[in-house]
Protein backbone atom coordinates (compact mmCIF):
# COMPACT_ATOMS: atom_id res chain seq x y z
CA UNK A 1 0.00 0.00 0.00
CA UNK A 2 1.47 3.17 -0.63
CA UNK A 3 -0.08 6.44 0.55
CA UNK A 4 0.13 10.91 -0.63
CA UNK A 5 1.61 12.26 1.99
CA UNK A 6 -1.21 14.96 3.32
CA UNK A 7 -0.08 18.60 1.60
CA UNK A 8 -1.96 20.65 4.55
CA UNK A 9 -0.32 19.35 8.05
CA UNK A 10 -0.84 22.51 9.91
CA UNK A 11 -3.23 20.30 12.65
CA UNK A 12 -0.29 17.99 12.84
CA UNK A 13 2.60 20.64 14.50
CA UNK A 14 5.66 21.25 13.02
CA UNK A 15 7.59 18.28 13.17
CA UNK A 16 4.29 15.56 13.07
CA UNK A 17 4.86 14.98 8.96
CA UNK A 18 6.98 11.75 9.90
CA UNK A 19 5.20 8.66 9.56
CA UNK A 20 2.74 8.87 12.14
CA UNK A 21 0.65 11.75 9.62
CA UNK A 22 1.33 9.00 7.27
CA UNK A 23 -0.13 6.36 9.27
CA UNK A 24 -2.95 8.83 10.61
CA UNK A 25 -3.78 9.91 7.18
CA UNK A 26 -4.09 5.89 5.80
CA UNK A 27 -6.49 5.59 8.72
CA UNK A 28 -8.13 8.75 7.43
CA UNK A 29 -8.45 7.02 3.54
CA UNK A 30 -9.75 3.88 5.19
CA UNK A 31 -12.03 5.84 7.20
CA UNK A 32 -14.27 6.81 3.88
CA UNK A 33 -13.82 3.02 2.42
CA UNK A 34 -14.15 0.81 4.45
CA UNK A 35 -14.48 2.38 7.84
CA UNK A 36 -11.64 2.27 10.95
CA UNK A 37 -11.19 -1.29 10.87
CA UNK A 38 -8.37 -0.99 8.41
CA UNK A 39 -6.65 1.68 9.93
CA UNK A 40 -3.06 1.30 10.64
CA UNK A 41 -2.69 0.09 14.29
CA UNK A 42 -0.28 2.63 16.06
CA UNK A 43 1.50 1.02 18.74
CA UNK A 44 3.93 1.68 22.18
CA UNK A 45 5.84 -1.39 23.12
CA UNK A 46 7.83 -1.44 26.53
CA UNK A 47 10.11 -4.06 27.06
CA UNK A 48 9.64 -4.25 30.66
CA UNK A 49 6.32 -4.06 32.09
CA UNK A 50 6.96 -4.60 35.41
CA UNK A 51 10.10 -3.71 37.85
CA UNK A 52 11.01 -4.94 41.03
CA UNK A 53 14.70 -3.40 41.82
CA UNK A 54 15.50 -1.22 44.45
CA UNK A 55 16.55 1.45 42.45
CA UNK A 56 14.74 2.92 39.50
CA UNK A 57 15.46 1.21 35.86
CA UNK A 58 15.37 2.37 32.26
CA UNK A 59 12.93 0.81 30.16
CA UNK A 60 13.28 0.88 26.25
CA UNK A 61 10.04 1.11 24.32
CA UNK A 62 9.38 0.81 20.55
CA UNK A 63 6.99 3.21 19.11
CA UNK A 64 6.07 2.03 15.26
CA UNK A 65 2.66 1.69 13.01
CA UNK A 66 1.95 -2.03 11.33
CA UNK A 67 -0.37 -4.21 10.94
CA UNK A 68 1.70 -7.29 12.30
CA UNK A 69 1.73 -7.13 15.72
CA UNK A 70 4.18 -6.17 17.11
CA UNK A 71 6.84 -6.00 14.07
CA UNK A 72 7.37 -2.56 13.20
CA UNK A 73 6.55 -0.95 9.75
CA UNK A 74 6.30 2.86 10.02
CA UNK A 75 8.31 4.56 12.60
CA UNK A 76 6.10 6.88 14.87
CA UNK A 77 7.22 10.35 15.38
CA UNK A 78 8.05 10.93 19.31
CA UNK A 79 7.20 14.85 19.29
CA UNK A 80 4.19 14.04 20.63
CA UNK A 81 4.49 11.17 22.90
CA UNK A 82 3.72 11.88 26.86
CA UNK A 83 4.88 10.10 29.51
CA UNK A 84 2.74 10.32 32.99
CA UNK A 85 4.75 9.91 36.37
CA UNK A 86 2.70 7.86 39.60
CA UNK A 87 2.65 11.01 41.54
CA UNK A 88 1.07 12.99 38.43
CA UNK A 89 3.57 14.93 36.89
CA UNK A 90 5.85 14.70 33.78
CA UNK A 91 8.55 13.06 32.51
CA UNK A 92 10.91 13.63 29.84
CA UNK A 93 12.34 10.80 27.18
CA UNK A 94 15.77 9.86 27.60
CA UNK A 95 17.66 8.80 24.47
CA UNK A 96 15.37 8.18 21.25
CA UNK A 97 15.83 7.65 17.59
CA UNK A 98 13.59 7.52 14.88
CA UNK A 99 14.25 5.23 11.86
CA UNK A 100 12.25 4.69 8.96
CA UNK A 101 10.18 1.67 10.45
CA UNK A 102 10.44 2.02 14.15
CA UNK A 103 10.93 4.84 16.98
CA UNK A 104 12.64 3.69 20.05
CA UNK A 105 13.15 6.02 23.06
CA UNK A 106 14.59 4.89 26.90
CA UNK A 107 12.43 5.79 29.77
CA UNK A 108 13.90 6.49 33.33
CA UNK A 109 11.27 4.97 35.42
CA UNK A 110 12.36 6.64 38.94
CA UNK A 111 9.34 7.09 40.78
CA UNK A 112 7.42 3.58 42.43
CA UNK A 113 3.75 2.88 40.80
CA UNK A 114 2.21 3.02 37.28
CA UNK A 115 2.93 4.79 34.44
CA UNK A 116 1.28 5.95 31.67
CA UNK A 117 2.97 6.51 27.98
CA UNK A 118 0.58 7.91 25.64
CA UNK A 119 1.45 8.94 21.99
CA UNK A 120 -1.67 11.37 21.43
CA UNK A 121 -2.77 13.22 18.54
CA UNK A 122 -4.15 16.07 18.74
CA UNK A 123 -8.50 15.73 17.41
CA UNK A 124 -8.04 16.40 13.70
CA UNK A 125 -10.70 17.50 10.86
CA UNK A 126 -10.87 15.58 8.04
CA UNK A 127 -14.29 16.36 5.36
CA UNK A 128 -14.74 13.84 3.11
CA UNK A 129 -16.14 14.41 -0.41
CA UNK A 130 -16.43 13.43 -4.01
CA UNK A 131 -17.16 15.00 -7.32
CA UNK A 132 -16.60 14.62 -10.94
CA UNK A 133 -18.27 12.76 -13.18
CA UNK A 134 -16.47 9.74 -12.16
CA UNK A 135 -17.37 10.44 -8.69
CA UNK A 136 -14.06 10.10 -6.94
CA UNK A 137 -13.34 10.28 -3.53
CA UNK A 138 -11.16 12.77 -1.91
CA UNK A 139 -10.80 14.76 1.17
CA UNK A 140 -9.56 17.94 2.52
CA UNK A 141 -7.67 18.27 6.46
CA UNK A 142 -10.08 20.58 6.84
CA UNK A 143 -13.38 21.11 9.74
CA UNK A 144 -16.67 21.48 8.31
CA UNK A 145 -16.15 25.50 7.70
CA UNK A 146 -12.59 25.85 6.16
CA UNK A 147 -13.68 23.32 3.91
CA UNK A 148 -16.50 25.16 2.71
CA UNK A 149 -13.78 27.97 0.88
CA UNK A 150 -11.88 25.07 -0.24
CA UNK A 151 -14.23 22.23 -1.61
CA UNK A 152 -15.25 22.35 -5.50
CA UNK A 153 -18.05 23.32 -6.60
CA UNK A 154 -19.91 20.18 -7.75
CA UNK A 155 -18.64 18.79 -4.39
CA UNK A 156 -21.21 15.68 -3.15
CA UNK A 157 -21.13 13.48 0.39
CA UNK A 158 -19.82 15.87 2.33
CA UNK A 159 -18.89 14.76 5.34
CA UNK A 160 -16.44 15.78 8.26
CA UNK A 161 -14.91 13.94 10.87
CA UNK A 162 -13.33 14.53 13.71
CA UNK A 163 -10.92 12.23 14.42
CA UNK A 164 -8.93 11.33 17.83
CA UNK A 165 -5.97 8.64 17.89
CA UNK A 166 -4.00 7.99 21.25
CA UNK A 167 -2.02 5.16 21.81
CA UNK A 168 -1.06 4.21 25.42
CA UNK A 169 0.71 1.61 27.16
CA UNK A 170 1.74 1.54 31.40
CA UNK A 171 4.88 0.01 32.88
CA UNK A 172 4.90 -0.60 37.33
CA UNK A 173 7.52 -0.39 39.44
CA UNK A 174 6.85 -1.99 42.26
CA UNK A 175 3.02 -1.84 43.26
CA UNK A 176 0.43 -0.72 41.04
CA UNK A 177 -1.32 2.20 41.40
CA UNK A 178 -4.10 4.24 40.40
CA UNK A 179 -3.18 8.12 39.29
CA UNK A 180 -2.74 7.32 35.75
CA UNK A 181 -5.71 5.87 35.34
CA UNK A 182 -8.07 8.84 36.86
CA UNK A 183 -10.20 9.60 33.85
CA UNK A 184 -9.77 13.37 32.26
CA UNK A 185 -13.72 13.17 31.31
CA UNK A 186 -12.23 13.49 27.54
CA UNK A 187 -12.76 11.51 24.51
CA UNK A 188 -12.01 7.54 24.80
CA UNK A 189 -10.81 6.49 27.99
CA UNK A 190 -9.95 3.56 29.66
CA UNK A 191 -10.29 2.47 32.91
CA UNK A 192 -10.28 -0.53 35.90
CA UNK A 193 -11.48 -2.80 36.83
CA UNK A 194 -8.74 -4.72 36.07
CA UNK A 195 -5.35 -2.73 36.35
CA UNK A 196 -2.95 -2.67 33.30
CA UNK A 197 -0.66 -4.30 35.52
CA UNK A 198 -2.38 -6.52 36.60
CA UNK A 199 -3.33 -8.98 33.81
CA UNK A 200 -2.50 -12.53 33.75
CA UNK A 201 -3.26 -15.40 31.01
CA UNK A 202 -6.03 -17.44 31.56
CA UNK A 203 -7.67 -15.18 33.95
CA UNK A 204 -10.59 -13.08 33.24
CA UNK A 205 -10.21 -9.24 32.83
CA UNK A 206 -12.38 -6.46 32.89
CA UNK A 207 -11.42 -3.10 31.29
CA UNK A 208 -14.19 -0.21 31.22
CA UNK A 209 -14.53 2.10 28.91
CA UNK A 210 -15.50 5.60 28.88
CA UNK A 211 -16.62 8.77 26.43
CA UNK A 212 -16.22 12.20 28.20
CA UNK A 213 -16.21 10.34 31.54
CA UNK A 214 -19.38 8.46 31.19
CA UNK A 215 -19.47 4.42 29.97
CA UNK A 216 -19.27 4.05 26.74
CA UNK A 217 -21.51 1.28 24.85
CA UNK A 218 -21.04 -0.45 21.59
CA UNK A 219 -16.72 0.62 21.51
CA UNK A 220 -15.53 -1.82 18.74
CA UNK A 221 -12.46 -3.67 19.78
CA UNK A 222 -10.10 -5.78 18.57
CA UNK A 223 -7.96 -7.56 20.54
CA UNK A 224 -5.00 -9.41 19.53
CA UNK A 225 -1.95 -11.63 21.47
CA UNK A 226 1.83 -10.61 19.78
CA UNK A 227 3.49 -12.68 17.22
CA UNK A 228 0.69 -12.62 14.67
CA UNK A 229 4.11 -12.87 12.21
CA UNK A 230 4.99 -16.42 14.09
CA UNK A 231 1.54 -17.99 13.36
CA UNK A 232 -1.76 -18.43 10.65
CA UNK A 233 -4.02 -17.71 12.38
CA UNK A 234 -4.06 -14.21 13.84
CA UNK A 235 -5.84 -14.97 16.80
CA UNK A 236 -7.82 -11.27 16.70
CA UNK A 237 -10.78 -11.04 19.05
CA UNK A 238 -13.81 -8.81 18.03
CA UNK A 239 -15.78 -7.90 20.51
CA UNK A 240 -17.92 -4.54 22.03
CA UNK A 241 -18.22 -3.21 25.26
CA UNK A 242 -21.42 -3.87 27.30
CA UNK A 243 -23.96 -1.02 28.24
CA UNK A 244 -21.84 -0.46 30.78
CA UNK A 245 -18.66 0.02 28.96
CA UNK A 246 -17.13 -2.98 30.36
CA UNK A 247 -14.96 -5.32 28.50
CA UNK A 248 -15.00 -8.63 29.51
CA UNK A 249 -12.01 -11.24 27.90
CA UNK A 250 -9.94 -13.55 29.06
CA UNK A 251 -6.20 -13.40 27.00
CA UNK A 252 -5.17 -16.86 26.98
CA UNK A 253 -1.92 -15.93 25.64
CA UNK A 254 1.17 -14.78 27.59
CA UNK A 255 2.94 -11.91 26.81
CA UNK A 256 1.68 -8.15 25.08
CA UNK A 257 -1.46 -7.94 23.37
CA UNK A 258 -2.87 -5.26 21.45
CA UNK A 259 -6.12 -3.52 22.04
CA UNK A 260 -7.87 -1.16 19.41
CA UNK A 261 -10.84 0.23 20.49
CA UNK A 262 -12.89 2.99 17.85
CA UNK A 263 -15.91 4.26 19.00
CA UNK A 264 -17.41 6.55 15.89
CA UNK A 265 -20.76 8.54 16.88
CA UNK A 266 -22.89 11.66 15.26
CA UNK A 267 -22.45 14.77 16.68
CA UNK A 268 -23.85 17.94 15.90
CA UNK A 269 -21.21 20.71 15.55
CA UNK A 270 -20.68 23.42 13.21
CA UNK A 271 -17.22 22.16 12.21
CA UNK A 272 -18.19 18.04 11.95
CA UNK A 273 -20.54 15.86 11.51
CA UNK A 274 -19.26 13.06 13.41
CA UNK A 275 -16.35 11.96 15.19
CA UNK A 276 -14.40 9.01 15.87
CA UNK A 277 -12.17 8.10 19.18
CA UNK A 278 -9.46 5.68 18.42
CA UNK A 279 -7.43 4.38 21.31
CA UNK A 280 -4.82 1.90 21.19
CA UNK A 281 -3.40 -0.06 24.11
CA UNK A 282 -0.39 -2.20 24.50
CA UNK A 283 -0.74 -4.42 28.04
CA UNK A 284 0.83 -7.35 29.07
CA UNK A 285 -0.85 -10.67 30.06
CA UNK A 286 1.84 -12.26 32.89
CA UNK A 287 2.27 -16.02 33.16
CA UNK A 288 0.07 -17.64 35.71
CA UNK B 1 5.44 -42.01 68.19
CA UNK B 2 2.41 -39.89 66.93
CA UNK B 3 3.60 -39.64 63.48
CA UNK B 4 4.10 -43.01 62.65
CA UNK B 5 0.83 -44.28 62.08
CA UNK B 6 0.00 -42.17 59.36
CA UNK B 7 3.32 -42.62 57.29
CA UNK B 8 2.51 -46.18 57.63
CA UNK B 9 -0.88 -45.79 56.89
CA UNK B 10 0.04 -43.73 53.73
CA UNK B 11 2.83 -45.71 52.57
CA UNK B 12 0.75 -48.72 52.55
CA UNK B 13 -1.80 -47.17 50.44
CA UNK B 14 0.03 -46.48 47.79
CA UNK B 15 2.03 -50.04 48.21
CA UNK B 16 1.19 -53.42 46.62
CA UNK B 17 2.37 -55.27 49.38
CA UNK B 18 -1.25 -54.03 50.50
CA UNK B 19 -2.62 -56.70 53.36
CA UNK B 20 1.26 -57.26 54.93
CA UNK B 21 1.70 -53.63 55.52
CA UNK B 22 -2.42 -53.62 56.93
CA UNK B 23 -1.68 -55.79 59.49
CA UNK B 24 1.47 -53.69 60.37
CA UNK B 25 -0.80 -50.43 60.32
CA UNK B 26 -3.20 -52.74 62.35
CA UNK B 27 -1.00 -53.29 64.90
CA UNK B 28 0.31 -49.95 65.06
CA UNK B 29 -2.42 -48.10 65.66
CA UNK B 30 -3.65 -51.01 68.77
CA UNK B 31 -0.18 -49.94 70.48
CA UNK B 32 -0.51 -46.07 69.83
CA UNK B 33 -3.85 -45.77 70.82
CA UNK B 34 -3.50 -46.21 74.94
CA UNK B 35 -0.81 -43.63 73.95
CA UNK B 36 -2.28 -41.15 72.16
CA UNK B 37 -5.26 -40.82 74.47
CA UNK B 38 -3.16 -40.76 77.63
CA UNK B 39 -1.50 -37.36 75.80
CA UNK B 40 -4.74 -36.23 74.94
CA UNK B 41 -5.54 -36.11 78.35
CA UNK B 42 -1.95 -34.86 79.66
CA UNK B 43 -2.39 -31.86 76.69
CA UNK B 44 -6.23 -31.12 77.92
CA UNK B 45 -4.96 -28.25 79.43
CA UNK B 46 -2.20 -27.24 77.70
CA UNK B 47 -4.13 -26.82 74.83
CA UNK B 48 -3.54 -22.96 73.96
CA UNK B 49 0.17 -23.23 74.12
CA UNK B 50 0.21 -26.40 72.49
CA UNK B 51 -1.94 -24.25 69.67
CA UNK B 52 1.17 -21.43 69.40
CA UNK B 53 3.11 -24.32 68.89
CA UNK B 54 1.45 -25.68 66.10
CA UNK B 55 3.58 -26.50 62.76
CA UNK B 56 0.72 -26.75 60.44
CA UNK B 57 2.70 -27.68 57.68
CA UNK B 58 6.11 -28.98 57.30
CA UNK B 59 8.01 -28.63 53.74
CA UNK B 60 10.88 -30.30 52.38
CA UNK B 61 12.42 -29.30 48.64
CA UNK B 62 15.48 -30.17 46.80
CA UNK B 63 17.24 -27.46 44.63
CA UNK B 64 18.60 -29.50 41.88
CA UNK B 65 21.81 -29.69 40.45
CA UNK B 66 22.09 -28.33 37.21
CA UNK B 67 25.10 -29.32 34.80
CA UNK B 68 25.29 -25.93 32.90
CA UNK B 69 28.54 -24.16 32.15
CA UNK B 70 26.17 -20.50 33.08
CA UNK B 71 25.18 -21.71 36.32
CA UNK B 72 23.50 -19.17 38.48
CA UNK B 73 21.54 -20.22 41.97
CA UNK B 74 18.08 -19.50 41.23
CA UNK B 75 15.77 -16.99 43.40
CA UNK B 76 13.10 -19.50 44.87
CA UNK B 77 9.99 -18.01 46.85
CA UNK B 78 7.55 -20.24 49.01
CA UNK B 79 4.20 -18.49 49.86
CA UNK B 80 1.05 -19.64 50.85
CA UNK B 81 -2.33 -18.30 48.67
CA UNK B 82 -6.03 -18.50 50.49
CA UNK B 83 -9.30 -20.14 48.25
CA UNK B 84 -9.30 -16.81 46.46
CA UNK B 85 -5.54 -17.03 45.34
CA UNK B 86 -4.55 -13.90 47.80
CA UNK B 87 -1.17 -14.51 49.56
CA UNK B 88 -1.60 -14.70 53.16
CA UNK B 89 1.90 -15.36 54.18
CA UNK B 90 5.21 -15.43 52.24
CA UNK B 91 7.29 -18.46 53.88
CA UNK B 92 10.47 -17.67 52.25
CA UNK B 93 12.09 -15.51 49.42
CA UNK B 94 16.12 -16.41 48.40
CA UNK B 95 17.58 -13.63 46.05
CA UNK B 96 20.00 -11.82 44.87
CA UNK B 97 19.46 -8.99 43.07
CA UNK B 98 16.20 -7.12 43.50
CA UNK B 99 16.01 -6.38 39.80
CA UNK B 100 15.35 -9.76 39.35
CA UNK B 101 12.39 -9.99 41.57
CA UNK B 102 10.24 -9.90 39.30
CA UNK B 103 11.44 -13.23 38.15
CA UNK B 104 9.45 -15.08 40.65
CA UNK B 105 6.37 -13.76 38.56
CA UNK B 106 3.85 -14.93 40.58
CA UNK B 107 5.34 -14.37 44.10
CA UNK B 108 6.45 -10.82 43.06
CA UNK B 109 2.91 -10.33 41.41
CA UNK B 110 0.63 -11.37 44.46
CA UNK B 111 2.82 -10.49 47.87
CA UNK B 112 6.04 -9.17 46.55
CA UNK B 113 5.57 -5.73 44.88
CA UNK B 114 3.17 -4.96 47.73
CA UNK B 115 5.40 -5.69 51.04
CA UNK B 116 8.52 -4.34 49.08
CA UNK B 117 6.71 -0.93 48.03
CA UNK B 118 5.88 -0.34 51.76
CA UNK B 119 7.78 1.57 53.91
CA UNK B 120 6.14 0.83 57.41
CA UNK B 121 8.62 -0.48 59.93
CA UNK B 122 6.12 -3.99 59.83
CA UNK B 123 6.35 -4.47 56.52
CA UNK B 124 10.39 -3.87 56.32
CA UNK B 125 10.57 -6.74 59.49
CA UNK B 126 8.02 -9.05 57.43
CA UNK B 127 10.13 -8.59 54.11
CA UNK B 128 13.30 -9.60 56.65
CA UNK B 129 11.62 -12.49 58.31
CA UNK B 130 11.48 -14.25 55.12
CA UNK B 131 14.74 -13.26 52.77
CA UNK B 132 17.45 -14.72 52.09
CA UNK B 133 20.20 -14.92 50.15
CA UNK B 134 19.89 -17.91 47.17
CA UNK B 135 21.36 -21.10 47.97
CA UNK B 136 22.98 -23.67 46.58
CA UNK B 137 21.90 -27.08 45.09
CA UNK B 138 20.39 -29.08 48.02
CA UNK B 139 17.66 -30.70 50.24
CA UNK B 140 16.33 -27.71 52.27
CA UNK B 141 13.22 -27.63 55.12
CA UNK B 142 10.43 -24.95 56.08
CA UNK B 143 7.88 -25.03 58.73
CA UNK B 144 4.52 -23.13 58.95
CA UNK B 145 3.51 -21.89 62.06
CA UNK B 146 0.14 -21.21 60.89
CA UNK B 147 0.46 -17.59 60.89
CA UNK B 148 -0.30 -15.15 58.40
CA UNK B 149 2.09 -11.91 57.70
CA UNK B 150 0.31 -10.24 60.16
CA UNK B 151 0.79 -13.07 62.87
CA UNK B 152 -2.57 -14.06 62.83
CA UNK B 153 -3.70 -17.49 62.66
CA UNK B 154 -5.51 -18.14 59.74
CA UNK B 155 -9.22 -19.23 59.49
CA UNK B 156 -10.24 -23.10 58.56
CA UNK B 157 -10.63 -22.94 55.24
CA UNK B 158 -8.99 -24.32 51.63
CA UNK B 159 -5.16 -22.91 50.87
CA UNK B 160 -2.73 -23.71 48.93
CA UNK B 161 1.08 -24.07 49.38
CA UNK B 162 3.06 -22.19 45.87
CA UNK B 163 6.60 -22.61 45.41
CA UNK B 164 8.20 -20.57 42.24
CA UNK B 165 11.95 -21.02 41.28
CA UNK B 166 13.74 -18.77 38.26
CA UNK B 167 16.87 -19.22 37.41
CA UNK B 168 19.32 -16.72 35.15
CA UNK B 169 19.92 -18.35 31.76
CA UNK B 170 17.56 -21.11 33.17
CA UNK B 171 13.85 -22.01 33.62
CA UNK B 172 11.11 -21.14 35.69
CA UNK B 173 9.12 -23.87 38.31
CA UNK B 174 5.88 -23.20 39.77
CA UNK B 175 4.78 -25.78 42.02
CA UNK B 176 1.11 -25.74 43.78
CA UNK B 177 -0.35 -27.80 46.22
CA UNK B 178 -3.73 -27.46 47.92
CA UNK B 179 -4.88 -28.26 51.58
CA UNK B 180 -6.93 -27.28 54.25
CA UNK B 181 -6.81 -26.07 57.94
CA UNK B 182 -7.19 -27.64 59.90
CA UNK B 183 -5.86 -31.07 59.04
CA UNK B 184 -3.59 -33.42 60.42
CA UNK B 185 -1.73 -36.74 59.83
CA UNK B 186 -1.55 -35.82 55.82
CA UNK B 187 1.12 -36.13 53.70
CA UNK B 188 1.86 -34.94 50.06
CA UNK B 189 4.43 -35.21 47.55
CA UNK B 190 4.57 -33.06 44.21
CA UNK B 191 6.57 -34.17 41.33
CA UNK B 192 10.13 -32.13 40.46
CA UNK B 193 10.12 -29.70 38.18
CA UNK B 194 13.43 -28.08 36.26
CA UNK B 195 14.03 -25.88 38.94
CA UNK B 196 12.21 -27.04 41.48
CA UNK B 197 11.61 -30.26 43.58
CA UNK B 198 10.58 -33.05 44.25
CA UNK B 199 8.85 -31.43 47.12
CA UNK B 200 7.61 -33.16 50.22
CA UNK B 201 4.81 -31.62 52.47
CA UNK B 202 3.67 -32.89 55.88
CA UNK B 203 0.57 -31.68 57.73
CA UNK B 204 1.91 -33.59 61.29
Amino acid sequence: MSYKLPMKLKHWGKKAVGVTALALSAAAINLSVAGLAQAHPVWLLPHEFNLSGDKGEWVTVDASASHTIFSPDKALSLDRVAIFTPEGGKQRLGSYFKGQRRSVFDLDINQAGTWKLAADRAPIYFTFYTHGKRNAKKRLFADKQAAQAQLPEDAKNVVTKLISVSAVSYITWQAPSQKVLELKNKGLELAGPTHPSDVVAGDEVSFQFFIDGKPAANVNVELTPHGTKYRNDRLMQKLKTGKDGLLVFTPEIVGPWYLSAQLERDIATDKADSESHMLYMTFDAQLP
Amino acid sequence: MFLTVPTILLRSIGSAAYTKRFCLMIASILICLPLMAGQAIANADSSAKKKADEKPLDITFTLPEIATGQYQRPYVAVWIENSKGKSVKTLAVWHGDKKWLKDLRRWWRKAGRYIESSSTPADKALSDSFTGATRSPGRYSLSWDGLDDAGQPLADGDYQLVLEAAREHGSRTLLKQKFKLPDTNTRFRIKAGKELGPVEIVQP
